[in-house]
This record gives structure tokens, C-alpha cells and sequence, in this order.
């Protein structure tokens, strides 16, 4: 009983609108519905509790009624029911649709009854057509409110769907009642059901003796008003759809039935002529959709006024050609995009496709296809064709594209009538027969038209070939008489593009002509040879003829460009379609002959465009880069033999190796590739350099060995771990057995750099190594680390950079405890940190200054102290602390604690004094240390927090700890802070804001947000310090754009306020900062981002600013002018208009 | 008195394209000068607005940049603009703008000399005075305020005179 009483209370709330709201009757509806689902409550009983609800008088309520019970039936679809319900329920509904203030509940009752899956119980035929008998009888669909509308339109729909059967037993009843429904319907939702009941509708009556056939022109009617549909409703509104959507609805109405063929294409053929464009867009694209499905003999007879409107289309929006190879697509000739081009070409295609015959013989027979035929005889180069018949000649090129690529049919009438151009042209088969070459052709008869009108049928035949899957169609086309005619004509035509390259190269050269020529004959060469087989001979003539303009015509630039991207077009094709016989033709003739040209002495071409000839070439398929990079290592290697001999040799041999290490590697490494090349490359550079007498000389060349180092880092990193075991233990033997003094000595302790004897050749060498150490992957086994270690430092300390690079990277990289202790030499972190920094160096007397006291030979230095200066050595020191800095920078990446340690190092080397740092040294009036070392000192910072390109990156598998920046940052800064306030000393000073600058240039903003509001004095001042020197010019223009960063961020800006002034003061005199246009630059958008601070803060420094500002108005750089009109404007606007002051 | 627009159907053309200057020589020498040139005072001025249509001075051809001429040793610019009818009385507040839009824009040592095109403008010989009368009265007045306050600006610059001393 509780329960008839809460879904009596359920029920009420539901109904009774006034008293409860919307959220409420919901849950109402979800309550009961819920109820019905689960079986606690039949739903007989459910009407039998609501009974008077549904049958009372009082409209408001009854229609909420029979909704409750319709909604209520909706949600229960998954439950099944037997069917004497389900006919009483239609019964309920379906008079109900005759009550016309209830008929909303009724809608939803019968859609919701008639959407029901057939295994849960469903309405029968003749329920549905009792539905819709009912529905035609009392139902006024226009008269009723848009959510009602569709609603009609969803049942309708329905209906015509899951019962058409029963439906065609209403006869024209059910086509009146359509009619009527749909007539003059205007939102945009129903709009898209109404086309779709009329498409179902078509469907239901396919024939064309059928009852629909006589109401066609009725229902067309109705369609007709809503072409081309004009839809300005706002996307962003409610509903959902879209122009496009309606017209697609509206296309698939219209093509629904061939029975509206007679109205439809008429109306279409009319629109087309309009102005409009989406009419004049939406035509064509109907045409095409609908002559699809009207089948080819219904559109037979509209298909002449449907080619005028092609032809008619193309020649007003067809743009000109474009006749540059760098952008045209490889296939056809390139023209602008331009929609109406388009669509009026895939019409056509369509159009063919469905009809080839009837097409070709109206194309062929046109009058202005044979016009163009007949009269383009006359022209031989491109600029002669007046502009009117260029048009025409474009579109008649671009139709007979499309035909020869659409069926074999139309292929061959096409060829057909190219035949008889050939004949009216006199350029026959005999002709050219005795002149095979090719050079004596007449160039008077090369016919630019002819020739063009010929790429566009190669490209439409070549299109035709590649869509050509099916054996039988390829079949057809081997058989096809345009192939037998592409074989006769092929050497002729070979002929004259070549003899328009000649003829337009004795002239002065034009864009289309050279186009012309390099586009026939790349197109010629790129068939596929399964199908249409061109003669060897003719395939070689052309690779031939690329080839010699490549050798011979530098001087004439077009054309040798478009030659060499044609070289680089039929070498991808050949390769990626496995032609292998072209693949032959094109590696003797292409690649090895470009190989050849790379070792010819010849003062035409430069050797960098060789070079760039070489990777282009190589480049189009990994075969051809084998060869290609063969032929480079010999020319790198013959080159470097030479070096001593030939000036030119090391220019030669970097440019190579640029072009192999930048151009060359990433190529293969993306295209998947082998690392054989780049492994035994390695190798032999190795080689090489054991072999004394060659390397010697070409190591004292800088160039050279810088070149060296970058390509074998580069070739090293992209390795596997095991080739680079295999490089790294090869280099370790040349080492160990070419330097000149042995490996071993190092062992012993203390080293003594003096000591040793290391002659530029070994530097090098060492530096090769190093740069070999940079590269490889942590898992990677260096050999004999113990030797290699004290090596390192020794080298370090002649200043040899790579070296120190090479010491960070094998810190960065080892790993902290030994899990594989099987190799005596593989050390942990921990001991080669303990060789590095607590080996003893010996120094002899002579090494030393004479200021040093001298009580013994010599004395022993760990490297730390070597930085702080205990060796006395000026230059010792800087390349200390530079060695110092890289080493520092491995630890930092990988977040070590060492790092620590090396920063107070080098804070020591800034600050006089802190320690006795100078016990050798007579206490002399000056502690403080040299200003080129505190320099070197303070430059350290940056290459800790710098990202380098030459080592401990991501390229070269450095172990890098994420955000290990700002935690530097944030460690540095309070120390940095606290010494600065602390330095008595102006020097100390101004080095340590040098430090800082460093750091905070290199900080990710986000961390010095944070601290902005201490750092914005500090890096003031760091920014007048920097302005002294010049050659500060860049880490000054690093620390202006952290300041830009800080005022243009919301956090920064609170920070600044305070110090608005100062800053401003600090800014202007950067306006005039003459060495770096940037920096002036970035001050005015500076100040310009200031103008936005509170106006009590900054007015009071307007006229100053703008005082200054105006110098900058006559500043020598136009962006720096540029930017200072921006900031007076804003300066001046922010009180007043007047510029006054 | 004339009501409603002056030209209530103007041409509208096409913006001219806008070059990005490519001089490597400028940008890789940090001393080199880039004198002012045509270009950049046509880049100042393209962007007003008429006064009374929402298009530029550049779109309805007021302005091209032919019509710019600057003499940057000599310190000279002069600008000669074409109304878009012959009877425009907007010329002069046209030139106003232009005139502000220079001084706001150029260095101080700037002369700027605007005028309207020869043969473009009805009055063009009567000079730009007589044209004040063709407005409604209270443009008038502020027009004339403005051409004064210019005038009286430019005197005084010219004779380097401080117009708060003068006043």
C-alpha cells in the first residue's frame, strides 16, 4: 500500500507542472520508470492507477498525463512486452493523436512503441498502419510548435523504415500525406529528416511505372525552393547542424530516384550559370552524385549542355599553370586550388567514367578542343600564345587530362585525336627515325602547345597505369591502342621535349619552355614498366641527357635546377616502385656518374653544389646512397691523403664531411637505414689516423680537425652500443699504440705534465678519442679507464677542450656502483671521481714562476687546487677551470652531489681571500686573482647551465636528471646573493654578477618568477655592469629578455612594482646601447610592458621616458624605430593625447 | 549643409602586400644604418582610418606609398593624398590625421609637408581654409581649434619659441 501511495505522489508531482520544477518531475519519471523496469510495478497497473489522468477533461493535465505514460514507455524499451499490450497501447496512442493539445505525449508514445527491437515484442503491420492512417487523418504537422514538428518527422521516419510494407497499403494516401508534412518546413533539424523521408519514400517506389512516378513532380516541387541550400544559422547555437550537412541531406533526396531526372538536372544546368557560388559549387556536386545514380542512359541526353558547362566552368576558374618543379606535384601539372576547378573535373570524370564513348566523341568532336588541336600548331614557345587562347589551351589540357586518366576507352579516343594533331603538326614517326639522338631535330618544330597538351595526356595515361590494380585492366591497357602508340611515338617525343631544353637553352631562357621540356621528359621516363614497358634505350637517352646539363649547363640556373629535382623525382620513383631494371640504368648512368663528377677538377661548378648534387641524389633510395657514400668516403680519404700537398684538399674534405654528418646520417638513420656505413667510416677515419705520416699534417689544420671530431661524434651516437665497442676498442689501440709516449707511464703517480712529450699529431689523436668517449651510449665499455682518466687531466691542462667535454661525459654516464666488475678497467663513479680529483700533479721548478719559492724540485697539486692557482700558472689555471667546468657540467646533468664542491671551486676563484689560497705565493698587497682567470671562473657557470650542441645531450645519450636546472638555480642563487652583498672588492664584485647573470640567462622562467622580487635589483645591476664590454653584448641581451620575462608575467609584475623606477632609469640607458640591436629592441617592448604597472607608480616617469623614448625615434635600426613609435604611443595616451612634456 | 555621408559609396581596393624587408647585409652588420625611407613612413600612414568609412586610407587609395616622398639627409617629408570625390570636405581633417600621425611617428628633426593631390579636389586652389565652411558649425569651431593649435605648434617649434613662455 506505501507503495501505490509514493507512485501516486511520483505521479502527481509529474503532472502537476505548477508545484513542482523540472529537476523534481525527473526523478519523478526516473522513479517510476524504474519501478516498471524492474517488475515491481506492471505496467497494466501503472494505467490503471493513472486512469483518470489520461481521460480527464482538463486539457493541461491530461496531456502531462499521457506524456508521463509515453516517456515512461520510452524508457522501458529494453523490456520486453507481449503484444496484446503493445496493440492496446497503440490503440491508446494512436486515437490520442486525434486530441491535438495532448498529441505531444501521443508522439512520443507511438515513436517509442514503433522504435522497439523485434525480440522485445514489437508493433505489427497492421498496428503501424493503423498508426499512420491515423496520423495522415488528424495530424496538421506546420501547425505545431518545431520540437512537435520533429517529432512527426522522427515517427514518420520510422515508419517509413522498419514498415514500409505496411505502408504502401495507403497508397497515394501516404505520398498526399508526405506532401503535406514536409511542404514549406523551415528549421533546419526537421529539414534534415524530411529529405530523408523523401529519399525512403523513393526507395519504397523504385520503379518507374510506380506510383510515385506521377507524384515525382510534386514532391519536387516542394525540394526545388530549398537548392542551392542558404543557411546563415550560427554554428555555435543549439542546433547541431550544419550547412553542409542540410546540403548533403538535400543531394541524397534529390539523387534518390531517377524518377526526378527530368526536374532535377534542368534545375541543376540552370543554377550552375548563377553567381552564386555555394548554387554554382552545389551544382556540380549534385550533378556528379546524381548522374552517378540516374544511371548513364538518363543523363545521355543532357550530356553535351553538361560538357558546356564544364568547359564554360574551367576556362572562367582555371588559374594559371604553375611552372615551377619545387612546387608542382610529381604526377601532372600544377594548378592553384580553386573549388569550382575541382569539382567541375571530378564531374567530368564521372561523367566519362559512366559513358566513355558519348563523352570522348563529344570531347573529340568539340569544336574547341579542335581549335586548339588545330591552331596551337602555330606557337613555339610559351610567351607567343596570345592570353585568350592560353586559357583555352589550359583547359583543354587539363580535360583531356582527366580523360586520358579515366577509363582505356577514353584513354585511347584521346590518343586518337593527339594522332591527328601529330599528323596536321607534320612531326611524323619517319621524321625523327633518322635522327635517333635527337640533337639534330629542327628546333622550329618543337611546338610548345603540342608539347604541353602531350605532359598532361602522359601524366592522365601514367595516372590511369598507376590505378590500375586488377591484372585484367592492366591487361586491357597493354593491349590498348594508346600504348601501341605511346610506343611509336615514345623516341619522338623523347626528341622534342629534349630539343625545347636545347632550343630554350640557345635562347634566352624561359620559365615554361624549360618546364615544359624537363616535365615531358621526367613523365616519360617515371612509367610503370610492368605495364607500359618504355624502351631501354629511350629510358637511358633521358637519364642521359638530365645527366649532361647537370655536367655542362651550370651557367644556365633554371634549367639545371628543374634538372636535378627531374634526377631526384625518376630516382625516388624507381626505387620505390622496384623498377629494377630502370633501377640499373639509373644507378650506371645517375649515381655513379654523379660519383664521378664529385672527383672532377672543373672551376664551373663549385664543390659545395657537388656535394649537394651528391646528397640529393643519394637521397632518393638507400641503394643509392650506398653508392653514393662510397664515393664520398673515397673522395674524403683520397682528399685527405692530400692535405699536406693541396691547400684545397681540407676545404674539400670538411665540406664532406659536413654534408655527411648533417645531411647525410640523419637521412639514413630515418629512413631505417644500416649503420654498416657510418661503423666502418668510423673505422677508417681511425685507420687513417693511425696512420702517422698522413694524419699529421691534417691535424694541425683546424678546420679539419674540428670537422673530424663532429663527424665522428655524430657517426658514433647514432650507433649501437655494439659497434660502438667495436669503434671504441679500434681507437683505443691506435691510441695506445700511436701517440708517441706510453700509456702506461700514466700509471704511476704523481703525473707530471711537463713530463710528457705531446706532439700536435697526438693532441689530435686525443681529441679524436675524446670525441669518440662523448658519443657513446652509457653501456658502452670504455677500455682501461684507470689510463685513460690521468690521460684526460693531463691533456686538459694544455687546454684541449674536448678532452674535459670527454671527462664529463664519462662522469655523467658511468654508473655509481660496479655490477659488472669482469673488465679490470671498468671503474665506478665513485673511483674515477677520486682519480680525477685527488690525483696528485707533479710540477717541476721550471714549470713554475719564479716568483715561487722553490724550497723543492717541484711540488704536487690536486686539480681543484690547480684552479685556485696553487701551480702559479696563469694559463694552467684558465684551462683548469674550463676542464673543471665541463667536468662540473656531467655531474650537474645527473645530479650529483660533486657538483657542489666544483661550485665552491670556482666561487673561491671569485672571491679573494676566503681561503689561504696562495701559500706558495709571498702574501703580496694583491689576494685577489687575475682578472682573466676570475673571468674563466665566472664564464663556468655557463657552461654548467648552457644546453650544449657538441656533447652531454639527448643526441649523444647523456644522462640528464629532469628540472636538474632549477634545482641549480635555487642552490645557487641565496649564495650567490649573499657573496655579492658581502664582496668588498668592486672586481669580486662585478665577476660574481657575471656568475649570476649566467645563471639566471639560462634558468627556465618559470623558476626565476618565483624569486623575482629579490632578483630585480641584482639584475639591474648586472645589466649596467654588462654594458662595459662589448663582447658581454650577448649574455646582456640574455639577461634583458629573463627581465622582459619577469615584466610581462603577472607574478613578475607584482614584483617590479616597487622597483618601477629603478628599472625604468636602468632601461633607458639601454636605449641607446649601440652594440646589439636586439638589446635596444627588447628594452622599448621593456618599457612598453612597464606602461601597464599602476598609474600612481610610473606617472611620475613619463616625461622621462618619452624624453628618451624620442631619441629612439631616430634610432639607425628600423624594427628599433618601429618599436619605440609603439612606446610612445602608449607612453603618451596614459593621461592625456598631447605629446606635451 | 551637407547631410549624411560625403562618399556613401567609396571604391575599396586591394591592400598592398606587405614586404618584410630581407636585407641580410642590415642584419648581420649590428652598425649598419637603415636611413628612413618611403616604405617605412607608408607603413605609419596605411592604417588610418577614413573618417568616415571603417576602411584604411590605404584600401580607398588615399594614400600609396608613391605618393610618399622623404629626403631623410635633408630631413624633408612630404605627402600628397587624393580624396576619394572631389568635394570631399573630410580632406582636411585627412591631412590633420596624417599630420599628427607623422609628428607622432618621425624624429623631431622632421619637416612634414601634406597636400592634396593636384586636380583631386575641387577647392584644392582656395586653399584648405576656405574648405572649413562646407562643415557643420561645430566641427567647424573644432577643426579650426585643431589647425591652429597645429599651426601654433609649428611656429613655435619652427622659432624654437616654448609656448608656455608665449602664452
Amino acid at each position: 500500500m506505501a507503495e501505490t501511495t509514493q507512485l501516486t505522489r511520483h505521479i502527481e508531482s509529474y503532472v502537476d507542472t505548477s508545484s513542482s520544477s523540472p529537476s523534481l518531475q525527473a526523478a519523478s519519471l526516473n522513479a517510476i520508470a524504474s519501478l516498471v523496469k524492474t517488475d515491481v510495478l506492471p505496467l497494466e497497473a501503472l494505467v490503471r492507477e493513472m486512469g483518470l489522468y489520461l481521460t480527464t477533461t482538463d486539457n493541461v493535465i491530461r496531456a502531462r498525463g499521457i506524456l508521463l505514460l509515453a516517456e515512461v514507455i520510452t524508457r522501458v524499451e529494453s523490456k520486453p512486452l507481449d503484444s496484446a499490450t503493445i496493440h492496446s497501447l497503440v490503440g491508446f496512442f494512436k486515437d490520442r493523436l486525434a486530441d491535438w493539445r495532448a498529441v505531444r505525449g501521443a508522439l512520443v508514445g507511438c515513436l517509442a512503441l514503433i522504435r522497439r527491437k523485434s525480440v522485445l515484442g514489437t508493433v505489427t503491420s497492421s498496428d503501424a498502419t493503423a498508426i499512420s492512417q491515423s496520423f495522415f487523418q488528424y495530424m496538421q504537422v506546420q501547425s505545431l510548435g518545431q520540437y512537435d514538428r520533429k517529432l512527426c518527422f522522427e515517427l514518420l521516419d520510422c515508419l517509413l523504415e522498419h514498415y514500409s510494407d505496411a505502408l504502401t497499403t495507403l497508397g497515394d494516401g501516404l505520398i498526399y500525406g508526405v506532401c503535406e508534412a514536409i511542404d514549406a518546413e523551415k528549421d533546419p533539424e526537421c529539414l534534415m529528416l524530411a529529405f530523408h523521408i523523401v529519399q525512403s519514400l523513393a526507395q519504397l517506389y523504385p520503379d518507374s511505372s510506380g506510383l510515385l512516378a506521377s507524384f515525382a513532380k510534386d514532391i519536387f516541387d516542394i525540394l526545388e525552393p530549398y537548392f542551392p541550400i542558404h543557411f546563415t544559422h550560427p554554428s555555435n547555437g543549439d542546433t547541431h547542424v550544419q550547412r553542409d550537412d542540410l546540403s548533403r541531406s538535400l543531394m541524397s533526396a534529390f539523387s534518390s530516384t531517377p524518377l526526378f531526372e527530368p526536374f532535377v538536372i534542368p534545375l541543376l544546368l540552370e543554377k550552375l550559370s548563377s553567381s552564386l557560388h555555394s548554387a554554382k559549387i552545389d551544382s556540380l556536386k549534385y550533378l556528379r552524385v546524381c548522374s552517378s545514380k540516374y544511371g548513364a542512359e538518363r543523363i545521355a541526353k543532357y550530356a553535351k549542355s553538361i560538357w558546356f558547362s564544364i568547359k564554360d566552368t574551367l576556362s572562367t576558374y582555371l588559374g594559371e599553370p604553375n611552372f615551377s618543379l619545387n612546387m608542382a606535384p610529381v604526377d601532372s601539372i600544377g594548378f592553384p586550388e580553386n573549388e569550382f576547378v575541382m569539382e567541375a573535373l571530378f564531374l567530368l570524370q564521372q561523367l566519362i567514367v559512366q559513358n566513355s564513348s558519348l563523352l570522348t566523341s563529344i570531347i573529340i568532336d568539340d569544336e574547341d578542343v579542335n581549335i586548339i588541336f588545330n591552331t596551337i600548331a602555330s606557337y613555339e614557345i610559351y610567351d607567343a600564345i596570345p592570353v585568350q587562347e592560353n586559357k583555352k589551351l589550359h583547359a583543354i589540357g587539363r580535360i583531356l587530362y582527366i580523360a586520358s586518366k579515366s577509363t582505356v576507352t577514353s584513354c585511347n579516343a584521346v590518343y586518337g585525336g593527339l594522332s591527328r594533331m601529330i599528323d596536321k603538326l607534320g612531326v611524323s614517326v619517319s621524321n625523327t627515325d633518322s635522327s635517333p639522338n635527337g640533337d639534330i631535330f629542327p628546333s622550329q618544330r618543337v611546338k610548345f602547345g603540342f608539347l604541353y597538351l602531350c605532359i598532361e595526356l602522359l601524366a592522365g595515361f601514367r595516372e590511369l597505369i598507376v590505378g590500375s590494380d586488377e591484372p585484367a585492366l592492366q591487361y586491357a591497357i597493354e593491349h590498348a591502342t594508346c600504348c601501341t602508340w605511346l610506343h611509336d611515338f615514345s623516341s619522338s617525343l623523347f626528341n622534342a621535349f629534349g630539343s625545347v631544353l636545347v632550343a630554350s637553352a640557345d635562347r634566352c631562357p624561359l620559365d615554361p619552355d624549360i618546364y615544359i621540356g624537363v616535365k615531358g621528359l621526367q613523365t616519360l621516363a617515371m612509367f610503370h614498366s610492368e605495364v607500359f614497358s618504355l624502351q631501354k634505350s629511350i629510358f637511358e637517352n633521358i637519364l642521359k641527357k638530365f645527366m649532361s646539363i647537370i655536367i655542362e649547363d651550370f651557367n644556365k640556373k633554371l634549367l639545371w635546377e628543374a634538372a636535378l629535382k627531374a634526377l631526384c623525382h625518376i630516382g625516388s620513383f624507381v626505387q620505390e616502385f622496384h623498377e629494377s631494371e630502370k633501377a640499373m640504368s639509373y644507378g650506371s648512368l645517375v649515381v655513379e656518374k654523379i660519383v664521378e663528377f664529385l672527383f672532377l677538377d672543373d672551376i664551373v661548378v663549385p664543390f659545395s653544389v657537388k656535394v649537394e648534387v651528391l646528397s640529393n641524389i643519394g637521397m632518393t633510395g638507400m641503394k643509392n646512397m650506398v653508392t653514393c657514400l662510397q664515393g664520398m668516403k673515397k673522395a674524403v680519404f683520397s682528399n685527405l691523403s692530400k692535405v699536406h700537398t693541396n691547400s684545397r684538399s681540407s676545404e674539400v674534405v670538411v665540406e664532406l664531411l659536413e654534408c655527411y654528418a648533417c645531411k647525410l646520417l640523419p637521412w639514413i638513420h630515418e629512413n631505417g637505414g644500416s649503420e654498416d656505413f657510418a661503423v666502418q667510416f668510423a673505422m677508417d677515419i681511425w685507420s687513417q689516423a693511425g696512420n702517422c705520416t698522413v694524419f699529421s699534417t691534417s691535424f694541425e689544420e683546424k678546420g679539419l680537425l674540428d670537422a673530424l671530431i663532429k663527424t665522428m661524434k655524430l657517426s658514433v651516437g647514432s650507433c649501437s652500443v655494439e659497434s660502438q665497442n667495436l669503434i671504441i676498442q679500434n681507437a683505443y689501440s691506435i691510441l695506445s699504440s700511436r701517440t708517441n709516449f706510453q700509456l702506461k707511464e700514466l700509471e704511476s703517480l704523481p703525473l707530471s705534465p711537463g713530463k710528457y712529450n705531446i706532439s700536435l699529431t697526438d693532441e689530435g689523436i686525443i681529441s679524436l678519442f675524446a670525441s669518440v668517449v662523448i658519443a657513446v651510449c652509457p653501456k658502452t665499455l670504455i677500455p682501461n679507464m684507470r689510463v685513460l682518466v690521468p690521460l684526460f687531466i693531463v691533456t686538459l691542462l694544455r687546454g684541449i677542450v674536448p678532452v674535459a667535454q670527454a671527462l664529463g661525459s664519462i662522469l655523467n654516464k658511468l654508473v655509481s656502483t660496479s655490477s659488472s666488475a669482469e673488465n679490470s678497467s671498468d671503474i665506478t663513479l665513485e673511483e674515477a671521481l677520486d682519480a680525477i680529483f685527488n690525483t696528485k700533479l707533479w710540477f717541476s721548478s721550471i714549470d713554475m714562476l719564479q716568483r715561487c719559492n722553490g724550497t723543492s724540485n717541484g711540488k704536487e697539486i690536486v686539480l681543484s687546487d690547480i684552479c685556485l692557482g696553487f701551480a702559479n700558472d696563469k694559463l694552467l689555471q684558465i684551462n683548469a677551470i674550463c676542464g673543471l667546468s665541463w667536468i662540473g657540467k656531467g655531474l650537474l646533468l645527473r645530479g650529483h652531489e660533486g657538483i657542489k664542491d666544483i661550485t665552491i671551486t670556482f666561487l673561491e676563484c671569485l672571491i679573494p681571500g676566503t681561503k689561504s689560497a696562495l701559500p706558495l705565493v709571498m702574501k703580496s698587497e694583491d689576494q685577489i686573482q687575475d682578472p682573466l682567470v676570475m673571468k674563466s671562473a665566472a664564464d663556468a657557470f655557463h657552461v654548467l647551465m648552457s644546453d650544449s650542441e657538441v656533447c652531454l645531450n639527448k643526441k649523444f645519450h647523456a644522462t640528464i636528471r629532469p628540472l636538474y636546472k632549477q634545482r641549480f638555480f635555487s642552490s645557487m642563487m641565496p649564495i650567490l646573493l649573499q657573496l655579492i652583498a658581502k664582496a668588498y672588492s668592486s672586481s669580486s664584485r662585478s665577476f660574481l654578477y657575471r656568475a649570476l647573470a649566467h645563471v639566471l640567462s639560462d634558468t627556465p622562467m618559470v623558476a626565476v618568477l618565483n624569486d623575482a622580487k629579490k632578483l630585480v635589483p641584482v639584475l639591474l645591476d648586472c645589466l649596467s655592469m654588462l654594458t662595459e664590454d662589448i663582447q658581454d653584448k650577448d649574455l646582456l641581451y640574455g639577461l634583458l629578455l629573463v627581465l622582459s620575462g619577469i615584466l610581462t608575467e603577472k607574478n613578475g609584475k607584482e614584483a617590479v612594482i616597487e622597483n618601477a623606477h629603478i628599472i625604468i632609469n636602468c632601461l633607458i640607458k639601454l636605449l641607446d646601447y649601440p652594440h646589439k640591436m636586439l638589446v635596444r629592441e627588447t628594452a622599448i617592448q621593456c618599457l612598453v610592458a612597464l606602461s601597464e604597472l599602476p598609474h600612481g607608480r610610473i606617472y611620475p616617469m613619463r616625461t622621462q621616458v618619452l624624453r628618451a623614448i624620442s631619441k629612439s625615434l631616430d634610432d639607425t635600426k628600423r624594427v628599433v624605430r618601429h618599436e619605440a613609435v609603439k612606446c610612445r604611443q602608449t607612453w603618451a595616451s596614459m593621461s592625456s593625447r598631447t605629446l606635451h612634456f | 549643409m551637407v547631410s549624411g555621408l560625403i562618399n556613401a559609396n567609396p571604391i575599396i581596393y586591394e591592400k598592398k602586400e606587405r614586404r618584410t624587408r630581407t636585407s641580410l647585409t642590415a642584419l648581420q652588420d649590428e652598425y649598419a644604418a637603415e636611413p628612413i625611407d618611403q616604405q617605412e613612413i607608408f607603413d605609419h600612414i596605411r592604417d588610418i582610418k577614413d573618417p568616415e568609412h571603417p576602411y584604411s586610407l590605404e584600401e580607398l587609395k588615399v594614400i600609396t606609398e608613391e605618393a610618399v616622398e622623404v629626403d631623410d639627409q635633408r630631413n624633408y617629408v612630404r605627402i600628397t593624398f587624393t580624396p576619394t570625390v572631389e568635394h570631399c570636405s573630410m580632406a582636411t581633417i585627412i591631412g590633420l590625421c596624417l599630420r599628427v600621425k607623422l609628428m607622432r611617428s618621425l624624429p623631431s628633426r622632421y619637416k612634414v609637408d601634406i597636400r592634396v593631390a593636384p586636380g583631386s579636389h575641387a577647392t584644392e586652389a582656395a586653399g584648405k581654409t576656405f574648405l572649413l565652411f562646407s562643415l557643420p558649425v561645430d566641427q567647424v569651431v573644432l577643426l579650426q581649434l585643431m589647425h591652429l593649435y597645429l599651426l601654433l605648434k609649428l611656429f613655435t617649434e619652427a622659432f624654437s619659441i616654448d609656448l608656455r613662455l608665449t602664452t
